[in-house]
């Protein structure tokens, strides 16, 4: 239950964290710290992958909404990439694709963060 | 009667002078007379004794001041008979015949007002011997001294009889006759039995033994001196033959008293440090007991813990160590003695070998000469000097939790013994300390507990009480709550029109802040529930008025639905919430009802109207509407599946035919089938809607 992991990688300008097992209000501040650890080295260009994500609550969601106003304000973004069908879901109901930009594969998120 | 005493004995001293100015000046006073005389002064003197006994510095029950009231009284009467001699000089009265009492007025005089004033001091002294020695009182120490008082009026009798009737002039020679040697003996053995009570010497510290001791080595001379001018002194007793042997009879006895202090005193001596020193540490070891039981701010505790051990040890530095819970290294909590300059964290770097075999080994460390020892000395060097250091390690069920230094600056400072007292210390602040944590940690507990009470309480109170009364339509709500507060709502709104509007919502999140805003919101809807038609509209304006206060990591999910209880017209829009299921009467397949729409509180108001739909359907009686929060579909069993959407269109097409309350009771049935023994997480909230015609 309270399994979780986060494993970063930095690609050039973009970072990656690779989220794995259950993100809930127990294991969200493993998440927090880093985000936070990007953020004060001036890593705002941010890719969260969810391949390894088994489940997600509003404690994990409230994760990336306490963030995303600092990291775009710094011209950055966190990106959300690999979805499973369930996890996609949970987002989709609330309606995050209206403000985040969710992708099928990472490949995709780091593109998008060469073109702008 | 209280008068006639009162007045009694000055009436018989002013018959006294009378005898003795008209019938004895001019020797014409026989045996008997005097004898008359002898009785009239003494009932006098025995009459004035209480109102002596009242005087504030003879009553007091100090015995510093008995002690100091002793010491004046003897070196007064020393002091006098040396001057004595030279007024007796200057008047030329050197003869000592009782006869040449009434020779010369300044004889008399001065043998009256000595023996009168003479008396009464000796009657003081008196009374403070007895309260010296009743100081302890025991069985009989009563008994003994009352026959000391017996044996004292004999041998003054005896005196009187020989003086009187005998007219012996040598008393220095203690007279003839065998029952006046017998009773002084008894007297004397009296004496001294009643002279081994000196328990009170036991009560003094030691600077006040000193000062007694030299002051019963001065009074030594003084009082045997006295002893034996009084002896030689015949004019002391022409006067009154009894006041002069009570005079010198309690001398006697006060001689022997005050040799047996002085040695009692001197034996008491070289201890008298080290006795000092107990009744210090066992006070000191009493008020840690004290202060244990009460005290239970723990930053109190271990001030008091070392400040106690500097007092009660006479150590120069005192602080403890102990083992902060999460961080698993030691942090000094406490100093005494320790100069502001020094940095108490320094004494927290341990990392020498003496320190770990104290730390895996439990054992104290005694060391009595620091600079011989390197790896102490280092350690120490902030303080300066130290030649002595003792450190003992406070254990709790076999586990250490600190450690308790003390450290002198003298070389050879601490014995074994002392290893021992703060070993005792040690454990007694363990146990303390380790109380005060348990109390914190229940007290912690309980508020947080009471907090989640009063969050749940509040919660509850928030949900609607009755189902709205509608004929065509069926309706039923419940909310199961979960150990943890959670915040689910869920309310109903009378509108105009005949128009019924239904909300269901969840703030993200436990615990009281998710009541907390899920009260706001049922006050938010409350507003604006009647001032539209549009649940769209509705949910706008709720996005707005929430946004400025919500947290930016919360956000409210809701949906909002108003049916036309006529035309059963289904208006609804959906903000990030569980989308509704629909069971239509007619067939078996339910429907998703899942319109775009943002959470409440995740965007300022642009995006989230852009991206709000508003949905219709037209309901028929039979339909069946289940409105449910996410506690439903993700209530997990003990193999952590989840019950999920399926499930639920499935139970509610079982349950298709059933009253809105028997698909409620059934519904929750089939769940907490489901759940089992897992623990529930979340609330479980739903609303059942079912058309009836």
């Amino acid at each position: 239950m309270t399994n979780f992991e986060v494993v970063r990688l930095d690609n050039g300008n973009v970072s990656t964290l690779h989220i794995k097992g259950y993100l809930d209000a127990h294991t969200a501040p493993q998440l927090e710290q880093a985000l936070q650890k990007l953020i004060d080295e001036n890593r705002v260009r941010i890719v969260v992958n969810f391949s390894d994500l088994n489940y997600i609550s509003s404690a994990g969601l409230g994760v990336f909404m306490g963030f995303i106003e600092n990291v775009r304000n710094s011209q950055g973004d966190i990106k959300l990439t690999n979805m499973s069908t369930k996890i996609y879901r949970v987002f989709d109901l609330l309606g995050f694709p209206t403000l985040y930009e969710i992708f099928q594969d990472e490949k995709e998120a780091v593109a998008r963060y060469q073109i702008s | 009667m209280r008068k006639i005493i009162t007045f009694l004995p000055f009436v018989l001293l002013i018959l006294v002078f009378i005898i003795d100015f008209s019938l004895a000046w001019n020797r014409q006073m026989g045996p008997e007379l005097a004898t008359i005389r002898e009785i009239f002064l003494l009932v006098s003197f025995l009459l004035l004794i209480p109102a002596l006994r009242n005087i504030q510095w003879v009553s007091d029950q100090k015995i510093l001041t008995k002690l100091r009231t002793l010491f004046i009284i003897f070196i007064v009467f020393f002091v006098f008979s040396l001057l004595a001699e030279s007024i007796l000089m200057a008047f030329r009265i050197d003869e000592l015949e009782p006869k040449t009492l009434y020779s010369s007025l300044p004889t008399y005089l001065y043998s009256a007002i000595i023996s009168m004033t003479g008396s009464a001091l000796t009657a003081i002294v008196l009374f403070n011997l007895r309260d010296l020695i009743f100081a302890k009182r025991k069985k009989y120490t009563q008994r003994i001294f009352n026959l000391l008082l017996l044996f004292m009026a004999l041998q003054i009798l005896l005196r009187n009889v020989v003086q009187l009737y005998f007219h012996n002039i040598e008393i220095s020679k203690l007279g003839s006759g065998i029952p006046y040697y017998i009773t002084l003996f008894t007297l004397i053995v009296f004496f001294v039995i009643n002279s081994f009570r000196n328990s009170w010497i036991n009560y003094l510290n030691k600077k006040q033994k000193i000062a007694c001791f030299w002051g019963a080595f001065i009074l030594l001379p003084v009082t045997f001196g006295l002893s034996y001018r009084f002896s030689k002194q015949e004019l002391i007793y022409s006067f009154s033959p009894s006041l002069g042997g009570f005079l010198e009879v309690t001398t006697l006895f006060f001689c022997i008293y005050l040799v047996m202090a002085f040695f009692g005193l001197l034996f008491h001596l070289p201890t008298a440090g080290l006795f000092d020193r107990k009744l210090r540490e066992v006070a000191s070891l009493h008020e840690l007991s004290r202060t244990v039981s009460s005290v239970l701010n723990i930053n109190e505790l271990v001030a008091s813990i070392t400040r106690l051990i500097r007092t009660g040890s006479q150590v120069d530095f005192s602080w403890l160590l102990l083992f902060q819970a999460k961080e698993n290294h030691l942090q000094c909590v406490s100093t005494a003695g320790i100069p502001d300059s020094v940095n108490p964290q320094v004494l927290a770097r341990l990392e020498d070998d003496w320190a770990k075999t104290i730390l895996t080994q439990q054992t104290p460390l005694l060391a009595n000469e620091v600079p011989h020892e390197k790896a102490l000395q280092r350690y120490l060097s902030p303080m300066g000097p130290i030649g002595s250091l003792l450190a003992v390690p406070l254990v709790f069920s076999h586990q250490v939790k600190g450690i308790l230094f003390a450290a002198k600056q003298e070389e050879f400072g601490f014995e074994q013994e002392d290893q021992v007292m703060l070993q005792a210390f040690a454990n007694q602040a363990v146990t303390a300390l380790e109380n005060a944590n348990l109390i914190k940690q229940v007290v912690e507990k309980e508020l947080f507990e009471q907090e989640l009470k009063i969050a749940h309480d509040a919660q509850m109170k928030l949900l609607p009480k009755t189902m709205p009364q509608v004929s065509s339509l069926d309706i039923q709500a419940t909310c199961i709550t979960a150990n943890e507060v959670g915040g689910d709502y869920y309310d109903f709104f009378k509108l105009e029109g005949g128009k019924l509007g239904l909300a269901i919502g969840d703030v993200s999140g436990k615990g009281p802040s998710a009541a907390f805003y899920m009260a706001q919101l049922k006050g938010i809807m409350s507003s604006f529930a009647q001032t539209t038609q549009s649940p769209r509209e509705l949910l706008i304006k709720a996005n707005q008025a929430l946004y400025d206060h919500i947290e930016r990591t919360v956000f409210v999910t809701m949906n909002y639905a108003i049916i036309d209880t006529q035309t059963h017209l289904l208006t609804f829009a959906r903000a990030g919430h569980c989308p509704p299921i629909l069971l239509p009467g007619a067939s078996q397949h339910w429907q998703v009802l899942e319109p775009r729409g943002l959470g409440l509180g995740m965007d300022d108001g642009q995006i989230f109207s852009e991206n709000l739909d508003e949905a219709q359907v037209q309901l028929h009686p039979g339909d069946v509407l289940f409105l449910y929060t996410d506690g439903v579909t993700e209530a997990r069993n003990s193999r952590n599946e989840e019950f999920q959407e399926g499930q639920v269109g499935a139970t509610l097409t079982e349950l298709q035919d059933d009253s809105a309350l028997e698909i409620k009771d059934k519904f929750v049935k089939k769940l907490m089938q489901f759940v089992g023994d897992a623990r529930q997480h979340d609330d479980l909230t739903f609303i059942i809607v079912k058309v009836i015609s």
